[in-house]
């Protein structure tokens, strides 16, 4: 079993070229159980294509990602959900064509056993989990205040709303580790602070979460150790007060953002 | 497969979530009035307008061709315009057995969908990695070799003149041979047909394909395999097409390349397109009103497919969602 000192997710060394470019490079760091690992740094820095390499979506050059003690380097990405790894995109990913409730109700997808046929002649089988994935997505939406958008088509929603109801999506696969991409893009600062509660929420319950992000003031508010990269490569990694007064991320930002 | 129930989730952290609350969607009743006041109309149909049995029970057999059409290009958005390949099996196959082996109806028709299930299933590994525009060709192919086949195979379907002299279907003791019992026939399977996708789409299945025509990426982190679920719906619209082949052999007796065209590859897209994806109205509807076009007047026969590729123009310009989807979508304001 886990103790406090395994981490649940450690990536070593991890690489990608692409072409010329070298988006990430030589990338390391571990996420204890239960804790918050913010990824920042400025546009273009390879945050998104880390985590496209966390999760199978793109293959590395080299180095090696090891979640839960175990090697998922270059694993196929439907894989993940089961292994209790759950991931929100850059821009909320949700099916338009189907309401809130039925997002959500999608992401406890790992937990459906009922398959066409089953699901076809509506088999007790189908019944009984239709029931408590309903339930399930019910409990996540009110969790999330959400609650009153369950029938809406997802499609509708404002922003705002989409990325919370992403975040939703993600925990009703009951995921030990939960990745965001840019959660609080486009978010005003009512919004955010609404995200940022929800995030300490979710992991108050035992979730570890990496976030990648632009919001300085999330990543302050949320996280317990901050790692920042600068052209694909780490130049610090600390927690967010240190990582704020760090001469090497000042330059980093506010050089390419005067 | 496992038996483990995902209620209790396993594995899953405790996340101090509120305790659980039953909570039930209503308009459930309307739907069923709805779906019995439909069957009384289908049922008497038949003595209110005698004459045009005929014609609904095409229309009948290509609903059932177009609602598992529906299964993998409304919902899981995958076109395909290559279906004239299994109702070809399915008619032609079902006819050979039939007429040269003297298999048992029934058990030709059941035969010939699963030999369709299987060539989906291998056609779909290589197919459904396709996109878009490449699928919608690569199927084409399909219906082009479809029919150049049906037609140059001539000791084996008969050429261009067809399989003539297959026997109507016999269940037990009755032979569906007159316009009516096979209108009822249709409107059992149709009727099956139509629960079976209903029941998908409204379940995980159906979110997941839904999710898969959304946006694939997605779909795969939620842990869904695209792949999978492309070429199970796949081999779920091949089957309803077989069957649909089958039923048109065994009404008509008569099985030709011109059933089984390219034409026809296309026509079963446009009824999908015309009555609306993603719902199990719309296939009827565009069923209907593509076959019934000829016989709103007879002059008029040869002009209808010009009629139905204006109508066609129409209705993706100006309703994109099909007669039933708009319909659908005004009445929920």
């Amino acid at each position: 079993m886990t103790t406090t000192e395994t981490p649940l997710l450690a990536v070593h060394g991890l690489t990608r070229r692409f072409g010329g470019v070298t988006a990430v490079d030589d990338v390391s760091f571990a996420v204890a159980p239960g804790t918050v690992r913010a990824i920042i740094g400025p546009n273009g820095a390879g945050k998104t294509t880390l985590l496209d390499l966390m999760t199978g979506f793109t293959a590395p050059d080299a180095g090696r990602v090891e979640f839960a003690g175990r090697d998922i380097t270059g694993i196929r990405p439907h894989r993940l959900p089961a292994l209790g790894l759950a991931r929100t995109f850059q821009s909320a990913r949700l099916v338009g064509t189907l309401t809130v409730r039925q997002n959500v109700m999608l992401g406890g997808y790992r937990f459906t056993r009922a398959r066409f046929l089953s699901d076809g002649l509506r088999l007790p089988r189908t019944r009984k989990e239709e029931r408590g994935l309903a339930r399930r997505a019910d409990e996540l939406l009110d969790f999330l205040e959400l609650g009153g958008f369950a029938d809406t088509l997802a499609g509708d929603l404002p922003a705002g709303a989409q990325r919370l109801v992403e975040v939703a999506r993600g925990l009703a696969g009951g995921p030990t580790l939960l990745l965001l991409d840019e959660p609080a893009a486009g978010l005003d600062d009512t919004e955010t602070s609404e995200l940022a509660a929800a995030l300490r929420a979710v992991c108050a319950g035992g979730i570890s979460l990496v976030v990648i992000e632009h919001n300085i003031e999330l990543v302050m508010t949320v996280s317990d150790r901050v790692t920042v990269l600068d052209a694909g490569r780490v130049i610090a990694d600390d927690v967010p007060q240190k990582v704020q007064a760090d001469p090497a991320v000042i330059e980093a930002y506010l050089g390419a953002k005067p | 497969m496992t038996t483990r129930e995902h209620t209790t989730h396993p594995g899953a952290p405790a996340t101090g979530l509120p305790a659980s609350r039953e909570r039930r969607v209503p308009a459930r009743p309307v739907r069923l009035v709805t779906a019995l006041v439909a069957a009384a109309v289908a049922l008497v149909l038949p003595l209110l307008v005698p004459g045009w049995l005929g014609l609904l029970v095409i229309a009948g057999i290509f609903f059932l061709i177009v609602l598992g059409l529906n299964l993998l290009m409304g919902y899981a958005g995958q076109v395909s315009l290559g279906q004239t390949l299994f109702m070809a099996l399915g008619g032609y196959g079902a006819g050979l057995l039939t007429l040269r082996w003297h298999w048992p109806t029934l058990v030709a028709m059941i035969v010939m969908a699963g030999v369709s299930a299987a060539v989906a299933a291998g056609l779909g590994t290589v197919f459904l990695r396709l996109r878009g525009y490449y699928l919608a060709l690569a199927t084409l192919g399909l219906a082009v070799i479809t029919e150049s086949l049906a037609s140059g195979l001539t000791g084996f379907t008969g050429g261009p003149s067809g399989l003539v002299g297959v026997p109507s279907l016999h269940l037990g003791p009755w032979e569906i041979f007159s316009d009516q019992a096979n209108y009822y026939l249709l409107l059992v399977v149709c009727g099956l047909g139509a629960w079976f996708v209903g029941n998908l789409q409204r379940s995980q299945t159906g979110r997941a394909l839904s999710a898969i025509a959304a946006d694939p990426a997605a779909a795969t982190m939620l842990g869904i395999n695209a792949s999978r679920y492309k070429t199970s719906a796949f081999v779920v619209s091949a089957v309803y097409a077989s069957l649909g082949g089958s039923l048109y052999a065994f009404y008509l007796r008569f099985i030709s390349p011109e059933v089984v065209g390219v034409t026809v590859a296309l026509s079963i897209v446009i009824m999908l397109a015309l009555g609306g994806a993603r719902t199990l109205v719309g296939p009827l509807l565009g069923a209907l009103v593509i076959q019934g076009l000829p016989e709103v007047g007879q002059s008029f026969a040869s002009w209808s497919p010009f009629v139905a590729g204006v109508v066609l123009i129409l209705v993706i310009t100006y309703l994109p969602r099909g007669i039933w989807g708009t319909v659908k979508k005004l009445a929920e304001r």
